[in-house]
């Protein structure tokens, strides 16, 4: 944290910057300042403003007024590739890897050395292990990236950022899709690129991680500067409540009373689910009860088998033995259609890939599983009853949007997420599986999602909820179960965990237990 | 109020050209539609006389009827290639039937349809089940079918001679309608049906827009795409059995070439390639497009060689601008 008084001029500063698109201010006068060696994380609910800023800094959008500059040299990027040329760099969500390829020649793409034409194949790997050991990239340069965990894979995409002699580095929500076993990795390669003087600008919706890794925190609230703040000087509270803005920070952080109330009724109520002895290729003897009412958190690192566990009662993954049953009665299920028949639901991890058809409307991906509901003779003479449906849960879940007929790509990620809960709500839901159920959604929105999720339970809902955010577990969940390589190691009631680190250490402890075995 | 700002910013921040694109509307099919009757009623007034009009809804009746089989099955993101085949076995099996096994014209006519259904069904059934790319399955079937059209022919005409046949598929007229056009507006009315008001049509939508939310949606994607197969093959049976009854005969070689008519009318129709995007009207248009472009480069008198050139590269052209 000595950099920022080390170095009187920013490398990155921006000043009064108003991005306006037709009548509406993305940006109203907000300002930004990088210094080398610094992580800068920036914060804000969706809408902010994070992204439009994001997008001036990589020369995507034009500031409809305000100065960019970098070693206080006054820019004006009219293209990405002008933003890239002068050493910025964004890591999206969505890797530029070519996973065919190994670490080197993605390292290497397009500025491959070369003899006489051809590729230098041991010239490739030698200048790709030293420049992964001058950065401590825990990377071999012959490592196909198809076999990489993501983790790995994002590192790769760092490395990529950091040969092409970028100095200043975006990331954007990098751990949406790391659990917290393999934040570590990242955030050392962070540290190690800041080490180096390269800036970095972390956007995250997860405070723990931006209070963990940032030297100082800028948070965005309607398009202005909400605040500006050493991050030893913050708590996660304050935070909070800088970024929803005072009225709302209350509802935040009061969601966790659901988990304490309902501890009583989950003791008594009867079981909704029961797996016993469940297994297939990628679970191997599962089992596990939830009770009418519970909310259960399930979990475990990516690849431990948890979301495949989720598909496997959900039926998108066939079992090769064991039972499950519902609400006492056995039941066989062969595809996702059996499933919901049962009452059983799943909310996908990656909503885009499996949850919703984004450029569908809102009314076509609400009705998309309960067409059968709707149908006379096959057909939809009652269309009213489908809209009547959408707009009673538009209105329920609170999806902010102007009509029904809007197109999903144009809601925010918490709104899509509530769309992919609300089509679960037309017709009885005894069991609901949650899958990452607040990746890439804002506070404020998250805020409501876990209401959702109580109201359900308090309904007697049960809900099997996988998170790598162990805040969000703790908030929600009456009990717990760890799981991995596919096996459950262990359960926890919420009274005796204390903590986020807590349950991080049981997690720990009942995966050694279960490696020793 | 933090989210309504989101959503308008990503609508504006869309440039001009990528918001055109990125629109349901076919509009350069309205202004391609227009800039064709009037350049064609300029280069011969003939263009525009109701006889000829009603000329042209009955030339691209055949078209239409394939077009809304394709369209479907364009949606759901597959393709089907093999319609302009699947068209000359069902007529011939239509003929054949009504020669050697029974004179009944309907069972001859129900024949032929159902020799068109049972070639989408292997179509669906490979696609959807074995996970054979249906572009290859229907270029496969296009060949086959053809092949076994000549074969059960021994590549001789097949005479069709019931005059009630050539009547309800060709000759006869509804309220001064030629009964062709009768039967593509039926044909038009119930894809409409299926597509807007029957769950069918949801997840026809679903299953192309996007595939694996449908699966977690509990939909069942074979079924779909298997129906739509089904459905194309169908109706290119019923386009056989109409080009049978017109001739008085069939030829095993008739209509080679058609199936890039018929997909040149759903893609201009903004049909999305990709799936999940297209509106019965748009293949209407697209048909219509097809079927005034065929007319007007004969009445203009321009080599048949160079019509087929126009036409390729019209596809072309209209993939690019529909693209997204």
């Amino acid at each position: 944290m000595t950099n920022q008084n080390g170095s009187a001029t920013p490398m990155l500063s921006l000043r009064d910057i108003v991005v306006n698109f037709g009548s509406v201010q993305a940006l109203r006068g907000a300002d930004f300042d990088l210094f080398p060696g610094e992580v800068h994380g920036l914060l804000g609910q969706n809408g902010a403003g994070k992204s439009t800023m994001i997008k001036v800094i990589s020369g995507v959008y034009k500031p409809t007024s305000g100065n960019v500059a970098i070693d206080g040299v006054e820019q004006h990027f009219s293209s990405p590739r002008e933003s890239r040329d002068a050493g910025i760099s964004v890591v999206y969500q969505s890797l530029s890897l070519v996973p065919s390829l190994t670490v080197a020649q993605n390292l290497f793409l397009g500025i491959e050395p070369t003899i006489f034409g051809l590729v230098n194949t041991r010239a490739l790997n030698a200048r790709a292990r030293e420049f992964l050991d001058s950065h401590n990239l825990p990377l071999r340069p012959d490592q196909l990236v198809s076999s990489l965990p993501f983790a790995y894979r994002q590192l790769c995409e760092i490395g990529k950022a950091l040969i092409k002699e970028a100095r200043i580095l975006i990331l954007d929500e990098p751990t949406s899709s790391l659990s917290k076993a393999e934040e570590p990795i990242l955030f050392d390669a962070v540290r190690g690129a800041t080490r180096k003087g390269v800036g970095v600008i972390y956007v995250s919706h997860r405070l723990s991680e931006v209070v963990e890794l940032t030297d100082r925190v800028t948070v965005f609230r309607d398009g202005e500067n909400a605040g500006l703040f050493n991050t030893p000087d913050v708590t996660i509270p304050q935070l909070v409540s800088v970024i929803v803005g005072e009225k709302l920070a209350k509802n935040v952080t009061t969601s966790g009373e659901g988990a304490q109330r309902r501890r009583s009724i989950s003791s008594e109520g009867s079981a909704a689910l029961e797996l016993s002895n469940v297994s297939n290729d990628v679970v191997s003897n599962i089992s596990l009860s939830i009770r009418r009412g519970e909310i259960l958190g399930l979990i475990g690192s990516i690849g431990s088998g948890r979301t495949e566990l989720l598909e496997s009662i959900f039926g998108v993954r066939k079992l090769k033995a064991g039972t499950i049953t519902c609400n006492g009665h056995q039941v066989n299920i062969h595809r996702p259609q059996d499933a919901i028949d049962h009452g059983i639901k799943l909310v996908p991890e990656d909503r885009h890939e499996y949850g919703l058809v984004d450029d569908h409307d809102i009314e076509s991906n609400m009705t998309m599983a309960m067409l059968p509901l709707l149908k006379t003779f096959g057909f939809l003479f009652n269309s009213p009853e489908s809209k009547a449906f959408t707009t009673k849960i538009v209105d329920r879940l609170k999806v902010k949007t102007p009509s029904i007929a809007t197109k999903i790509n144009k809601l925010s990620g918490g709104n899509q997420q509530k769309v992919v809960i609300g089509k679960w709500l037309g017709s009885d839901t005894k069991v609901l599986l949650l899958d990452e159920p607040t990746a890439g959604v804002d506070v404020g929105a998250r805020a409501e999602i876990y209401k959702i999720i109580n109201t359900l339970a308090d309904e007697g809902t049960a809900v099997l909820v996988c998170s790598s955010d162990y805040d969000e577990l703790m908030q929600l969940c009456s009990r717990f179960a760890f799981i991995s390589d596919g096996a459950i190691s262990g359960t926890a009631d919420r009274s005796q965990v204390k903590d986020e680190k807590d349950l991080h250490n049981i997690l720990e402890q009942s995966r050694e237990r279960a490696s020793n075995v | 109020m933090s989210e309504k700002l989101a959503t308008t910013t990503e609508g504006i921040s869309l440039g001009f050209k990528q918001r055109l694109a990125a629109s349901d509307q076919p509009w350069f099919l309205y202004g391609a539609f227009v800039l064709l009757i009037v350049g064609f009623t300029i280069a011969n007034p003939i263009f525009l006389s109701s006889g000829n009009l009603l000329n042209i809804l009955n030339q691209t009746a055949l078209v239409t009827i394939m077009a809304c089989g394709v369209g479907l099955v364009i949606i759901t993101g597959e393709i089907d290639l093999s319609v302009g085949s699947v068209l000359a076995l069902s007529g011939v099996s239509a003929a054949l039937f009504m020669q050697d096994v029974t004179e009944n014209w309907f069972l001859g006519a129900l024949a032929g349809i159902v020799v068109g259904a049972l070639v989408g069904l292997v179509n669906g059934v490979l696609t959807a089940r074995f996970l054979i790319p249906s572009f290859l399955v229907t270029l496969g079937t296009l060949s086959v079918a053809r092949g076994i059209a000549l074969i059960v022919t021994g590549t001789s005409p097949v005479l069709v001679t019931d005059p009630t046949f050539w009547a309800v598929f060709a000759e006869a007229s509804v309220v001064g309608i030629p009964i062709p056009i009768v039967w593509t507006i039926v044909v038009i009315a119930i894809t409409w049906l299926l597509l807007h008001f029957g769950i069918i049509g949801r997840r026809i939508y679903a299953t192309g827009g996007n595939l694996s939310a449908a699966k977690f949606s509990g939909i069942n994607t074979r079924a779909v795409k298997i129906f739509v197969f089904v459905f194309s093959g169908a109706l290119a049976g019923l386009a056989g059995v109409i080009i049978a009854a017109r001739g008085h005969a069939i030829r095993p070689d008739v209509a080679s070439g058609i199936e890039l008519d018929v997909l040149a009318a759903v893609i201009l129709g903004g049909t999305s390639l990709f799936g999940g995007k297209g509106k019965i009207y748009g293949i209407i248009l697209g048909s219509l497009i097809i079927g005034i472009l065929n007319n007007g480069l004969v009445l203009m008198g321009i080599d048949p060689s160079i019509q087929l050139t126009i036409k390729g590269a019209l596809v072309i052209i209209a993939v690019a601008f529909g693209r997204r």
